[in-house]
């Protein structure tokens, strides 16, 4: 009889996760007076985590649930702050919430069941390119950026998805060839896309999807001469648009010194900055401040929210946990016998770590800001949706790992009961 | 596929490390910036919170009361109307217009900020008007009292006394200023300053306290110079250094040169030490420092970035040209000097305290920097000493105590004409029972040597006799 390799048992920090969504919801549910969606998501969420957790551990044996309890406690973190920052936008969130668990399965059975994903590539680039540029023609504006289309019912941020398009045709490649000339397609690709989200003045995912590139191609190449020479690259890039944006001038002269506009361009950042000053170490309480201040407090700067609240010792922790999804992902690719699921591991994992660098950073002042989302936290379908799909794609990395590694173990069991057999 | 999990492990590191970074810079300005970020007139919290919280109690350092709440919810001031005038500045109005004024400093204990989880949940459900900790300051009423006589109405400038061994400020004046309780005069310019802490002025000869400190550090053989001075001398062809009086001090030792202010004497060491020099000195000193103090701010003094030509250097060393220094930040110096070197964090919160005037959170003293070695310092206190005892700070005296100082008369050079110098004093009282620094600024107020150091003197005696701990 097959027995399973002995993985070390997640159930603690399951339960953990499950007190910790029935007690902040439930907090939030009576802090003034009844709120019954709180309430709801109390009684929800916990049952939804158990029914994930078993679920996906009966189709998938070998699926790593670290990664999974990261990063539904990250998304249950988010959709408290956004029960207390903005209860009319909640249930919008859990419904994305809903749907980025389907998609993660959905991503997950398609890393592990497909064995031949050459086939997508095409498909995958075109509704990539083609959904960027029908945003650069029918697309609307926030902040300066022309980054999202209006469906009516919802709204969409192509650029949040062509991330993951971006890592899954660079892995396909990269995995494949090594040189140059073979990755010239997927270099064309992304050279394209990066191209259109410059166009669509969206900055913060241009970098976002450029520093992903080139971890994907140092990792796999390990060509420090080529990444190097793509860093200066953007660099000149980068003085380019400054040279030619006014919005990001704003910026950088906000980032040096806020205070010369504190009512204006630095009305933003300099909120931020008074609600962390206010939270001090241990926050001023849920509930308890008053984070509706900070201005778009429910996607950029849900983190100074977050901190004002709870304070500078739960901030730090949040960043442990995005820490700790980071190694795991890393981990992973070092683990995974393939080259295609390692580099996949390696793209979303730079890819979250970029975002989630560039708005914690940009929050606290320590670069520019850029408009970017808090992974699995902020506000937003699109956001929500795509975090979750690369939580799937690691998902599927570690089945696919843990079954090789199965059969590995299995074919030296079998042989070991050969030998004694004889 | 070697070669990838090396990759693939750089990468991680990096990732690892990049957020370390991150961690690290948000402690460090968190620690650092937090209070200042709090305190500033865009929290809209703190007007949110005085709404609902009734805001504590200022004492002074012998816990008089000096601003409580009344029953309406609105601040009122429990003094004489000297005393009111006299604090204007130090403590500020509560929409945060006077930014370094202790209702906006410590908005974060009178507004119940800093007070614990624990009670803000229990005043939370007991259902009670939330009410902030009440504070007490390092400040002397007293002593605040008396710095206020002696600036004549109208003047400008302003003094300070503080502790050089704990750093707690004793007197901390300012003027013109804000009147309490009253909306604030838009009109009149410069009402919402506070000239020690955020002022900045040419320094004058308050400065060779720091080319005297450069000076000995690298020049061995110093202390036995002389110097001619005939009161002029040609820098280069068309900059000259002069002499405040314009007579020449004649042939002088190194000590008499300092004691005389002699510009010409300090201005050829300027020139012997160099910009970099002085510059290094000056900033090991705290200019261009960025004063992180964490219950007093204090704007930093500023040394030019680049010094164009000799002219200018021999000028710098004499405490003109670009310099622009803090009255609060040569009051540090004086104090640093006569503490052996080590500058200790100046602080005007002595303690938070509850109703009933229980301390609830004690500061402490904390150490910020040294400024120069012991033995520089052993010296150019005693060149201070003799300053005041031989020198051009007499005024300053205080009979049976052992002062020094520095004078400084700061040229100001102005689109509108000929302006009276700026009055500068800053010095100290070197003894174990009164540990004390003190600096006086009067705007356009004449030589330092006049009404400055008059001051300073005045304020010292008063402070020897309240606050001294010797009989």
């Amino acid at each position: 009889m097959a027995r399973r390799l002995k993985r070390p048992s997640s159930d603690f920090l399951l339960l953990f996760l499950c007190v910790f969504e029935a007690s902040i919801f439930g907090l939030l549910a009576f802090r003034q007076g009844l709120s019954y969606f709180p309430l709801f998501l109390a009684a929800l969420m916990p049952c939804l985590l158990v029914f994930q957790a078993l679920g996906l551990r009966r189709l998938f044996p070998h699926m790593d649930m670290q990664l999974l309890v990261i990063g539904n406690f990250l998304c249950a973190l988010g959709l408290a702050l956004l029960c207390r920052l903005r209860p009319d936008k909640a249930p919008r969130q859990f419904l994305f919430y809903l749907v980025g668990i389907a998609g993660m399965l959905g991503i997950a059975l398609f890393v592990t069941k497909v064995r031949n994903k050459r086939p997508f590539v095409l498909p995958v680039m075109l509704l990539a390119v083609g959904s960027l540029g029908l945003t650069l023609l029918i697309g609307e504006s926030t902040f300066g950026a022309k980054n999202w289309i209006d469906f009516g019912l919802f709204t969409l941020q192509p650029s949040e998805f062509v991330k993951l398009a971006l890592v899954f045709v660079m892995a396909l490649y990269l995995s494949e060839r090594r040189d140059l000339r073979g990755n010239l397609p997927a270099l064309l690709f992304a050279a394209c896309c990066l191209c259109l989200i410059v166009l669509e003045r969206d900055l913060g995912a241009v970098l976002i999807c450029f520093l992903t590139c080139v971890c994907l191609y140092y990792a796999a190449t390990g060509s420090l001469g080529l990444c190097g020479l793509a860093l200066c690259g953007a660099a000149l890039g980068a003085l380019l648009m400054y040279a030619l944006f006014d919005h990001v001038q704003l910026r950088v002269a906000m980032w040096r010194n806020p205070w010369v506009s504190p009512t204006e361009g630095g009305y933003q950042i300099i909120q931020a900055l008074v609600a962390i000053g206010s939270g001090g170490m241990f926050g001023l309480g849920l509930g308890l401040g008053s984070p509706t201040i900070i201005p778009v407090n429910d996607t950029d700067f849900i983190f100074a929210a977050l901190c004002e609240e709870m304070g500078l010792f739960c901030g730090l922790l949040v960043l442990a946990v995005y820490v700790l999804l980071f190694l795991r992902a890393g981990l992973l690719a070092l683990r995974s016998r393939s080259a295609f699921d390692s580099l996949l591991c390696v793209g979303v994992l730079s890819s979250l770590a970029v975002q989630t660098f560039l708005i914690v950073g940009g929050v606290i002042k320590m670069i520019p800001l850029t408009g970017v989302t808090l992974p699995f936290i902020s506000y937003g379908g699109s956001s929500m949706v795509s975090s979750m799909l690369m939580l799937g794609v690691l998902e599927g990395v570690a089945v696919n790992a843990g079954k090789r590694e199965e059969d590995a173990w299995l074919r030296a069991q079998g042989g070991e009961a050969e030998e004694e057999a004889e | 596929m070697k070669g990838m999990k090396r990759n693939i492990r750089l990468l991680l590191l990096t990732v690892t490390a990049a957020f370390l970074v991150l961690c690290i810079y948000f402690v460090y300005a968190v620690s650092a910036y937090g209070t200042r970020w709090f305190a500033t007139p865009y929290n809209t919290r703190l007007a949110q919170a005085k709404g609902q919280v009734q805001a504590g109690s200022i004492y002074d350092r012998n816990a008089h009361l000096l601003v409580e709440t009344d029953a309406q919810g609105r601040r009122v001031y429990p003094v004489s109307d000297k005393a009111r005038a006299a604090m204007a500045q130090l403590i500020g109005d509560t929409s945060g217009a006077v930014p370094t004024g202790a209702e906006s400093m410590f908005a974060s204990y009178l507004l119940g900020f800093q007070s614990s989880l624990k009670e803000r949940f229990l005043q939370l459900f007991s259902g009670t008007a939330r009410k902030g900790d009440g504070i007490q300051l390092t400040v002397d009423i007293e002593l605040q009292k008396y710095a206020y006589d002696l600036f004549p109405d109208g003047g400008r400038g302003g003094a300070v006394l503080y502790n050089y061994k704990t750093g707690e400020v004793y007197c901390l004046y300012s003027t013109p200023g804000i009147t309490l309780g009253e909306p604030i005069d838009e009109t009149e310019d410069g009402l919402l300053l506070n000239r020690i802490t955020q002022g900045r002025y040419a320094p004058g000869s308050v400065f060779k306290m720091v080319t005297l400190a450069c000076a000995l550090e690298n020049l061995p053989d110093v202390m036995d110079r002389h110097f001619v001075c005939e009161g002029h001398l040609q820098v280069t062809e068309d900059m000259a250094l002069t002499d405040t009086d314009g007579e020449g001090h004649g042939e002088l030792s190194f000590r008499e040169a300092f004691s005389k202010s002699c510009n010409i004497a300090f201005g050829q060491l300027a020139l012997e030490l160099g910009q970099e020099r002085l510059r290094r000195t000056a900033r090991r000193m705290g200019f261009d420092g960025n004063f992180l103090f964490s219950d007093m701010i204090v704007y930093e003094s500023l040394f030019p970035d680049r010094i164009e030509d000799d002219g200018e250097l021999a000028w710098t060393g004499v405490g003109q040209g670009r310099l622009m220094a803090n009255p609060m930040h040569m009051a540090l110096i004086a104090g640093a000097i006569a503490n052996g070197g080590q500058m200790t964090e100046p602080r005007l919160l002595l303690s938070s305290v509850d109703q009933d005037l229980r301390v609830t959170n004690r500061l402490s003293t904390r150490v910020h920097s040294r400024i120069v070695s012991a033995s520089v310092a052993a010296t150019m206190r005693e060149m201070m000493v003799d300053v005041v005892e031989n020198g051009t700070g007499s005024a300053a005296a205080v009979e049976g105590h052992r002062i020094g100082g520095k004078t400084g008369t700061a040229q100001v050079n102005s689109s509108g004409g000929a302006y009276e110098p700026h009055s500068w004093y800053a010095g100290f009282c070197d003894e174990e029972d009164a540990p004390f620094a003190v600096c006086v600024l009067v705007e356009n107020g004449g030589s330092g040597g006049g009404r400055a150091a008059r001051i300073a003197g005045r304020l010292m005696e008063r402070a020897i006799e309240r606050l001294g701990t010797g009989e």
